[in-house]
């Protein structure tokens, strides 16, 4: 193929919705509103996170409960690196992805030898002892009180300004989005594809499934421990809660709401999810009800998500135009 | 060397496994039966120990309380079963997990709401509190009971599972649900009765625990990771296991506290997390 | 020369045996047919030579390697490639993709528009698997078995619920490819096996009960009585 006719591939709804959401959120800071850049923060980091837990469930078709590990792996390793070994946001939010690449290693030699239901039981349960283990190392993690004052300033960056921390987040978000709308369009988007459309079929065509999957695993994990890493150098603390079941449960909220099966699904959904519950949080202390609520009507009534209303809708009316925004 | 303190941790980590099993062996049934794991297993044991600490503060009858306890805890299982599961048996595995981990995050919650976030707890039953000095540790009869009621248990359902026509359908429907419903046993009547023994075992053990433990917010999360552990090691499906598993895990974790209590539960999750990497299927699994 | 030699392989479903102290060799450049009626092992032999099912005892080795032990991905790795009896593909992928998955395997990624043409698929080249009619299926995963470059290719069932002139296309595929490497076909249609193959290897029970040239089987009294009698 041309070069010119790949460019030509890479032009459509997808990237042209990533693009001008990029281009939407990096002007945010200019209205000069702090709330609304808080906002705009959590939603970068959130959906970061929730298109990194995409990886496995919409693509492979693997459903973790524990996705908190890998978010909770990064934001300690950020503020633990920074706080006790070298005092930088940026060498400290890369040091993530070595810890991530190990951490999904051995989750997956735990994990991925099983079928989907151990899958899914057993992350949780990773999970679960990773957060007692915060809790419980005091001397290391601080215990339930966490990690606090992790440095904005360091060596090589300064991120201490709201709008440099928000930037300098938004740099981070636009890689990694497209870094995975790279592997979508990828020959390992279509193995991973393969994946969770029959499993069953690729040892007949020549592939390991357990490679494939850690793979997978390898990408979400290290996305999601990415997304907890910059979680912590926004609030410069960090506690045990980001790896409670209940937070590794978000992403998988979000992509649920947006539609997994859609490339930029868990991004709509984290658009959704986090101006809503910053909101609903303010005044209604149990909200989490009313997101369990949420969830079980969606996975009851709703399993395309928003898009796949949207593409049901668009093909009642015979517009079809939404079956692009698939992966 | 003075040997108390690991004799109490032992008798702890026996009454503990029982309360374990009691909360495995629903697990166990239903998941052999229906296929589905549940992850709002152990909000039914905290609905069982909270409806036990509201009853018992109404009646202050511990029996009455305790039969209502259970009784609703499998009410409640069956109209999760009715109103939820029957929805999604046909879809895929995920979609069955996500409907029960929804559930388990919606009790979560609304127990914060009923009952607030402290903790709960009423006495142990007067005719209890007293007990048998073995060692020169007393072990209140309360204890003993739990430890009895676990072991009848197991007893009854492997009798259960054996020796009557309930119990052959049952298997049936565990070996081959397509097979069995071609046969003529009706599954639809069976998955709801396996919900509500499931869910009112479940009640039965959280009611047991409270004269105990105290019991809020957490705990349902502590004790279902527990459970999981507990049935995977075993092997997913295996009764026996479940039974001999969580005994261990109790007294392990007991013991554990003694010696790391920095670290019980993680090393005894390594534990864990080793024999999985030995036997993928479970030291009772079958291949 | 032999390329696949079965040694005394049994398969037991609980109580039941489906495939019986099964032996057999197959040669290089021999065409073999395994028939008999349902339920003689022919699948499950297949499953188990393939290591879609693990084989209770015996051994199974293919091109000079012992493969009873290796994982399924490892033995189409070698070059022994199977099909199934039941369309096996990846159904929300294009037949394009389902193809390039099958050439990046074996990278031959180069080699999916030319089988792509020789099979005639061209005008569903982006059409989603699950959306084309059967024949165009089986012809897909014939075409993903050939991208893998196989040495042995083993067919369950290649012309199974295909319309007649589907059948007759296939045919003439076949028969084009057993020119260029090993087939061992599963089927009941006697009309294709008579066509195609140099060889045919009766099952019943999960026993062989004979095996030689077309010719004989069509006379063999045994088979007559349990097979083709009921024709």
């Amino acid at each position: 193929m041309s070069l010119s006719s790949r460019l030509k591939g890479l032009v459509n709804g997808n990237t042209v919705a990533l693009l001008l959401l990029i281009a939407f959120l990096a002007i945010i800071p200019l209205t000069g509103h702090r709330f609304y850049m808080y906002i705009a923060t959590l939603i970068m980091i959130m959906g970061m996170f929730a298109m990194g837990y995409n990886v496995l469930f919409g693509y492979v078709g693997l459903l973790s409960f524990g996705h908190g590990l890998f978010f909770g792996a990064g934001a300690y390793s950020t503020a633990l690196f920074t706080l006790k070994v070298y005092s930088d946001p940026l060498v400290g939010v890369l040091i993530t992805v070595p810890v991530a690449l190990l951490t999904s290693i051995i989750v997956g030699v735990l994990t991925l030898k099983h079928g989907k239901v151990y899958f899914a039981i057993l992350t949780l349960a990773l999970s679960m002892i990773f957060w007692s283990a915060l809790v419980k190392l005091r001397w290391l993690t601080g215990g339930t009180d966490g990690l606090v004052g992790i440095p904005k300033r360091g060596v090589f960056v300064d991120v201490s300004g709201p709008i440099v921390t928000y930037y300098f987040i938004l740099a981070f978000f636009a890689v990694i989005m497209l870094g995975l709308y790279i592997l979508n369009k990828s020959r390992y988007g279509l193995l991973l594809r393969a994946l969770g459309a029959n499993e069953d079929r690729l040892p007949f065509l020549g592939y390991s499934t357990f490679t494939l999957r850690m793979v997978a695993l390898t990408i979400s994990g290290t996305a999601s421990a990415l997304a907890g890493s910059l979680y912590a150098v926004f609030y410069s603390v960090v506690t045990p809660d980001v790896a409670y079941w209940t937070f590794g449960a978000e992403p998988l909220i979000m992509t649920l709401i947006g539609g997994p099966s859609y490339f930029l699904g868990p991004l709509i959904g984290a658009l959704i999810f986090v101006p809503l519950t910053t909101v609903v949080a303010r005044f209604a202390e149990y909200w989490m009800l009313l997101l369990g609520i949420a969830l079980l009507a969606v996975i009851l009534f709703f399993r395309g998500g928003l898009l796949g209303f949207l593409e049901s809708l668009s093909r009642e009316l015979k517009l079809g135009v939404y079956r692009r925004w698939r992966f | 060397m003075d040997l108390t303190p690991f004799l109490t941790q032992i008798f702890i980590g026996l009454y503990k496994g029982s309360l374990y099993w009691i909360l495995a062996l629903g697990l166990v049934l239903i998941f052999g039966v229906v296929r589905v794991i549940n992850f709002a297993h152990a909000t039914f044991y905290v609905t069982g120990s909270y409806m036990m600490y509201t009853f018992y503060m109404y009646t202050g009858n511990f029996i009455l309380s305790l039969t209502m306890a259970t009784l609703i805890a499998g009410a409640l299982g069956v109209a999760f079963e009715v109103a939820v599961i029957r929805r999604v048996y046909k879809l895929e595995t995920i979609y069955q997990l996500l409907a029960t981990f929804a559930i388990a995050l919606i009790f979560n919650e609304a127990q914060k709401l009923v009952w607030g976030k402290g903790v709960v707890y009423i006495p142990i039953p007067e005719a209890l509190r007293e007990g048998v000095s073995i060692g020169g540790v007393t072990l209140n009869y309360y204890m003993i009971l739990i430890m009895v009621i676990g072991l009848l248990l197991f007893i009854i359902v492997i009798l259960f599972m054996n020796n009557t026509i309930m119990g052959l359908r049952i298997r049936a429907v565990w070996r081959d649900p397509v097979m069995s419903e071609a046969l003529g046993v009706s599954t639809r009547l069976i998955y709801t009765l396996v919900f509500f023994v499931g869910a009112a075992l479940a009640g039965l053990g959280g009611a047991l625990t409270v004269p105990l433990i105290s019991v809020g917010p957490g705990l349902a999360d502590y004790l279902i990771v527990t459970a999981f552990i507990v049935v995977v090691i075993a092997g997913l499906g295996s009764i026996t296991g479940a039974y001999i598993i969580s005994v261990l895990v109790g007294v392990l974790s007991s013991i554990l506290v003694l010696i790391t209590p920095e670290l019980d539960i993680v090393i005894l999750y390594m534990i864990a997390a080793f024999i999985l990497l030995l036997r993928p299927q479970g030291l009772f699994g079958e291949r | 020369m032999e390329i696949l030699k079965v040694e005394n392989v049994t398969k037991k479903f609980g109580g039941f045996v489906a495939v019986n102290n099964v032996s057999f060799t197959v040669n290089r450049g021999e065409t073999v047919a395994i028939i008999g009626p349902n339920g003689a092992g022919k699948t499950t032999l297949v499953n188990v030579i393939t290591k879609k099912l693990e084989p209770d005892e015996g051994r199974v080795f293919f091109d000079g390697f012992e493969i009873t032990r290796l994982p399924p991905h490892k033995i189409t790795k070698l070059g022994l490639v199977r099909t199934f009896q039941v369309v096996n593909l990846f159904p929300t992928l294009t037949v394009r993709e389902n193809m390039a998955l099958a050439g990046l395997s074996a990278g031959a990624t180069g080699e999916v528009r030319r089988v792509i043409e020789m099979l005639g698929l061209e005008e569903y080249t982006d059409r989603v698997v699950a959306k084309v009619p059967l024949g165009v299926q089986k012809l897909v995963e014939l075409g993903t078995s050939l991208l893998l470059k196989p040495k042995m290719l083993i067919l369950d069932e290649p012309v199974a619920g295909l319309g007649a002139e589907d059948r007759l296309n296939m045919v003439k595929v076949l028969s084009e490819l057993k020119k260029s490497l090993n087939l061992i076909i599963i089927e009941h249609d006697m009309d294709v096996v008579f066509a195609l193959v140099d060889r045919i290897i009766v099952m019943d029970k999960g026993r062989i009960i004979a095996d030689g040239r077309p010719e004989d089987i069509r006379e063999n009294k045994l088979v007559k009585e349990i097979y083709l009698g009921g024709e």
